[in-house]
């Protein structure tokens, strides 16, 4: 009977485990946690276009590159209120997957790459065209293989402070990249992120996973009690 | 010391007049002295100056338009190299002091394993092409894999095939043994898991290297060909053959002779054409530097026209001609690579070599590990290179691209593309990046 036990428990981690590396990110369209952040204003938000990828310099002195999947597109660095009049709050500094002929359909996912592993990672984002859009954000390990993703829908319209936040964040992995897409109503794929967030476990996070490491050493130590016990 | 300084001196004139005549026979196509040769490479030796190896079986095939080794050899290091599995990790050959490169130096300085998904080159083959049969290759390639610390590549464990052509003579001792040993050892030192074909030329004849260029190419995804010759576009078909196919640029700097500003089938249009530079590193074997060698080939091709791939880098160089290389990678012989040989005609041991000959292997091995980080990712191999690199170079050449500014062949290397190094040197993990690599 107690092996029995001891096999359902081992079954029930490896199925836990086995269940989190699958999909262990978790989604969500607020900031979370924030302990830095990446303004795209350090390119200087005149509106030209960028060679990709950029390196970038988080307020919080990490690095890491940011510019188009594929590199063949223009790339443009832009800001709500003098070059995008958006959702986007007044004077954030925003990159934009945009054609390079014009500002148009065709682009590809914007991807941010980090130097350092982060918990979550999201960013304000909106398509071009104006109406309903689906905004997907997906995450990468180290080897950059691709850790999951989330999906959410917003409105582009002209007001600013609105822009839709979409993030994720992986309990169990570092995330080392993420890459970031839209689809609108049209099919249209181009579009802007603005700030980007890292975040760190929530509190509450925190305290379940406490809780739950608690449980576990308490389980561990009254099955070893009982052990010895029985000896 | 008086009189030793003279001896030395008079050495000196009697080894470049000895290898300026071997020159002057390549082209007026007299039978090779394998007895002038040596006493010049030894005489040249003793001096400590960079002496090239002239091919001696190229000749004998002068009634064809033939082809010849970039090999140079620099130094010999002596037999028992000291592996150092530390960070950083080195070999030396004289009580500590580092006199050449080796593998995994060579990884450090090209950074190989900042690859993300470049595991070695894994699930690649680089076929290496030279001419006439080299029995003791594989022999060769053990001693050396087990000597620097590398996985072994053998027939029995599935790693490296060998194909004789029909009709191939014994090469031993020709100077295509040493270039068949730089280039195998060399590939495998920058892509260690990628498997390899050492196909073996029935001469230095286009036609013999070409029919060995075809075969390497049915069964590998990257060709690496280190030797050169007389520019004619009749052969270009031959190197047409749809995988990435590199050729060495030469190491006769930027002279012209009497058959090419750069060397062929390097100026060919189906060719990544690589030249040459002097790879300097710190303590911890980083790459402080790299400029131009002086003796890489590099300039205008007097055949080739202005392909439409190399876009607005490099195709105003040459116009209406093809300006080459295209890049460029280790290959001065006073930064030379370390390369293990064993049979009659040398010494058995390591031999420090340089020439555009070492920047053509190492460059495959490069390629090798980004194909396999692009198949990690659900991306295509590579098959012809160049228009991803000028693609590249034209998105964002600060990121592709270690651009080399100094240095000089005749011309000045510069500012983005240039006769001597062509683009820069490839920078691997970003070519390798899976968000902002070449794609697709």
């Amino acid at each position: 009977m107690n092996m029995k036990r001891q096999l359902l428990f081992l079954s029930l981690c490896f199925a836990l485990a086995a269940g989190s590396s699958w999909a262990s990110i978790v989604g969500s369209t607020s900031p979370g946690n924030v302990v830095d952040s990446v303004d795209w204003c350090q390119f200087g938000c005149t509106g030209a276009q960028l060679a990709t990828p950029q390196p970038w310099t988080s307020a919080g002195g990490q690095t890491g590159l940011v510019g188009l999947f594929d590199t063949g597109q223009g790339f443009y660095n832009l800001q709500q209120g003098t070059s995008w009049f958006g959702n986007f709050a007044s004077g954030m500094g925003l990159v934009y997957n945009g054609g390079a002929v014009s500002f148009g359909n065709t682009p590809t996912d914007i991807s941010v790459t980090f130097d350092e592993a982060q918990y979550g990672v999201g960013a304000y984002i909106q398509a071009d065209f104006y109406g309903p859009f689906a905004a997907t954000i997906m995450l990468y390990d180290a080897s950059y293989q691709l850790l999951g993703s989330f999906s959410a829908n917003g409105t582009s319209d002209g007001n600013p402070g609105t822009a839709l936040f979409i993030g994720a964040s992986d309990p169990i992995n570092p995330v080392w990249a993420a890459q970031f897409d839209v689809v609108d109503q049209f099919g249209n794929d181009d579009f802007a992120i603005g700030t980007v967030l890292m975040s760190t476990p929530e509190p509450e996070s925190l305290l379940l996973m406490g809780s739950a490491l608690l449980g576990l050493t308490a389980f561990i130590r009254r099955r070893r009690s009982l052990k010895s016990e029985v000896k | 010391m008086k009189s030793k300084y003279l001896r030395n001196l008079f050495l000196v004139a009697v080894a470049l007049l000895m290898v300026c005549q071997l020159g002057w026979a390549q082209s007026a196509a007299i039978p090779p002295d394998k007895t002038l040769a040596a006493k010049a490479v030894a005489a040249v030796q003793a001096t400590g100056i960079p002496v090239p190896v002239v091919p001696f079986a190229s000749i004998a095939a002068a009634s064809k338009p033939a082809a010849r080794p970039g090999v140079w050899l620099s130094r010999s290091l002596g037999a028992n190299p000291t592996l150092h599995t530390g960070e950083p990790s080195f070999c030396d050959f004289n009580n500590g002091s580092q006199v050449a490169l080796c593998p995994l130096g060579l990884q450090t300085a090209y950074s190989v394993k900042q690859i993300v998904g470049g595991n070695g080159g894994a699930g690649i083959v680089i076929a290496i092409v030279d001419a006439y049969a080299y029995s003791s290759a594989e022999a060769n390639l053990a001693q050396f894999n087990s000597d620097m610390g590398l996985p072994a590549c053998t027939t029995a464990n599935g790693c490296f095939t060998s194909v004789v052509m029909t009709g191939a003579s014994d090469g031993t001792g020709s100077g295509w043994d040493l270039e068949s040993m730089l280039d195998l050892e060399y590939a495998h030192a920058m892509a260690p898991n990628a498997k390899l074909i050492y196909v073996q030329a029935k001469d230095s004849s286009y036609e013999g290297l070409g029919a060995a260029v075809a075969v390497a190419a049915a069964s590998a995804d990257i060709v690496s060909n280190s030797w050169i010759g007389e520019e004619i576009t009749a052969y270009d078909s031959y190197w047409n053959v749809g995988k990435v196919l590199l050729f060495s640029s030469g190491d006769d700097a930027s002279w012209p002779t009497k058959y090419y500003n750069v060397g062929y089938p390097c100026s060919a249009l189906t060719v990544t054409c690589v030249g040459g530079t002097a790879l300097h590193v710190n303590a911890k074997l980083q790459r402080t530097s790299e400029t131009g060698w002086s003796g890489a080939g590099g300039g205008c091709s007097l055949a080739e026209t202005t392909p439409a791939w190399q876009g607005r880098n490099g195709s105003g160089v040459c116009s209406p001609y093809r300006a080459a290389p295209d890049i460029a990678a280790i290959a001065d012989p006073n930064t030379p690579v370390a390369v293990y040989i064993n049979n009659p005609e040398w010494s058995p041991g390591y031999y420090g070599v340089g020439g555009t000959s070492v920047a053509t292997p190492v460059s495959a091995g490069l390629v090798a590990n980004i194909d396999t980080a692009r198949v990690s990712f659900g991306k295509a191999k590579f098959t012809f290179l160049n228009q991803s690199l000028y693609n590249a170079a034209a998105s964002n050449y600060n990121y592709f691209f270690y651009d080399v500014t100094s240095g000089n062949n005749g011309f000045a290397a510069g500012y983005q593309f240039d006769l001597v190094t062509g683009l820069g040197v490839s920078n691997g993990p970003a070519m390798a990046n899976r968000f902002f690599g070449l794609i697709p």
